[in-house]
């Protein structure tokens, strides 16, 4: 039995710690504390990291980690990606500025970008269309970055086993030279 | 529900893996390190400046100037007046305290996002932060080896600070906001309740992190001329003290 590792990273509030906790088999572990800053607009936020589980159909296991949202906590973004096979980006639509949020990680994780494969899930689409996936293409594109990219409910845990998969399709590709 | 790692193949267009296939499977390229918490953390120095308690707002993150405290003012320079008083006692750890200064380092000035202090919930007045102001001067004279004692918000928004070497306050204040968290979840993790400390210990000092009350967390930064005992203790008691000033 193998064990791998997915970090999933974004902005604060896209639903990191709600979409481990979505497909955990067991209880995640989360360090979320009181979020002091009223300008974030949220009770609670992420400080360390959230950790779940996940069992693969062969038995190999997933451990799922989660990063802080918040750009101060960048240390800690290097040391989770440290032994990760892939990464997960959420960036909330509903934010002032979705897509320099998007760069914003993209920027932050560009060294593990260059050798690990990543997907991305926008939230809140439905609710606030602008910008479009094709808005996030553009910037990717503009970065000559390929990453599949995809509307989620990190609440639904199709949603998040959609991109977790998404991920392990790209490790097959890479690992067997579709 | 389980995922099947061949079952999105399709949606790729990636050659399927069937299970004949799998038996030759190469391994990914996976890794099952332990995380270094130690390994690549950035510190740069911040620089070093004076300011006067009196022009700082209230939500400002605050540092001890030991010449701030003789500045004329209302009940801070009354309350401070006091500290010099007893700072002459003959108390030889005392004494050395009142002859080291102090300096105030600023917020991280090499990091590039932008500063949200003005936005924090936490709001005291200045006689609640004249007064946290006294317990740190008290907690750096009694623990000779103290270089550090920080006051921040348990997402590590540092509120309150004295320093004796340049130390980069901002970054401490968010890594141990980190290191706090993830302790009291360990903590949790392993059946244990109220997770008294997180204490690092070094080669040449430790550092050691405590809450004060729900939002705000004390980190006490020693060299090794303090015992372990020791800064716990008064750790401990500052903090106490500080639950009763700053709720």
């Amino acid at each position: 039995m193998n064990e791998y590792k997915i970090l999933f990273t974004g902005t604060m509030g896209a639903g990191k710690t709600t979409a481990i906790g979505s497909v955990s088999e067991a209880a995640p572990i989360v360090t979320d504390v009181a979020n002091t800053d009223l300008s974030l607009g949220k009770e609670r936020t992420t400080v360390g990291l959230d950790f779940g589980l996940l069992t693969l159909a062969s038995g190999d296991r997933i451990r799922l980690f989660g990063t802080p949202g918040q750009q101060r906590f960048d240390f800690l973004w290097k040391i989770l990606a440290k032994s990760a096979i892939g990464l997960i980006i959420l960036v909330d639509n509903s934010r002032s500025d979705p897509l320099a949020d998007l760069v914003v990680y993209l920027d932050g994780f560009a060294e593990d970008l260059s050798v690990l494969p990543c997907a991305i899930g926008i939230g809140r689409l439905d609710t606030h269309p602008v910008p479009t996936l094709e808005d996030y293409i553009d910037i990717l594109a503009n970065r000559n970055q390929l990453v599949p990219i995809m509307s989620v409910d990190v609440r639904r845990r199709e949603d998040v086993v959609l991109l977790i998969d998404t991920l392990l399709a790209q490790l097959e590709a890479n690992t067997f030279g579709a | 529900m389980k995922i099947k790692k061949g079952k999105l193949a399709a949606f790729f267009g990636f050659k399927s893996q069937n299970q004949e296939e799998s038996t030759e499977q190469k391994s990914l390229p996976v890794t099952d390190k332990p995380i270094d918490f130690g390994e690549d953390i950035h510190t740069e120095q911040p620089a070093v400046i004076d300011s006067a308690i009196a022009d700082s707002k209230a939500t400002e993150p605050v540092a001890i100037n030991s010449e701030n405290l003789l500045e004329p003012s209302t009940e801070i320079e009354e309350k401070t007046v006091e500290v010099e008083e007893k700072a002459t006692v003959a108390d030889p750890l005392e004494v050395e305290a009142t002859n080291t200064e102090f300096k105030m380092a600023t917020p991280e000035p090499t990091m590039d996002y932008e500063h949200e202090e003005e936005h924090l919930i936490v709001n005291y007045s200045k006689e609640q932060l004249a007064v946290s102001e006294e317990k740190l001067e008290e907690f750096m004279r009694v623990c000779p080896g103290a270089y550090g004692v920080l006051i921040s918000t348990v997402d590590g928004h540092e509120l309150l600070y004295l320093v004796k070497r340049d130390i980069p306050v901002h970054k401490i204040s968010t890594m141990n906001s980190s290191l706090l968290a993830l302790g009291e979840s360990i903590a949790r993790e392993s059946s244990q309740k109220l997770c008294q400390f997180v204490i690092l210990e070094n080669s040449d000092g430790r550092v050691v992190s405590l809450r004060i009350n729900d939002i705000l967390m004390l980190t006490c930064i020693s060299s090794k001329d303090t015992n372990l005992g020791m800064l716990l203790s008064v750790g401990r008691n500052t903090a106490g003290d500080l639950m009763k000033i700053l709720s």
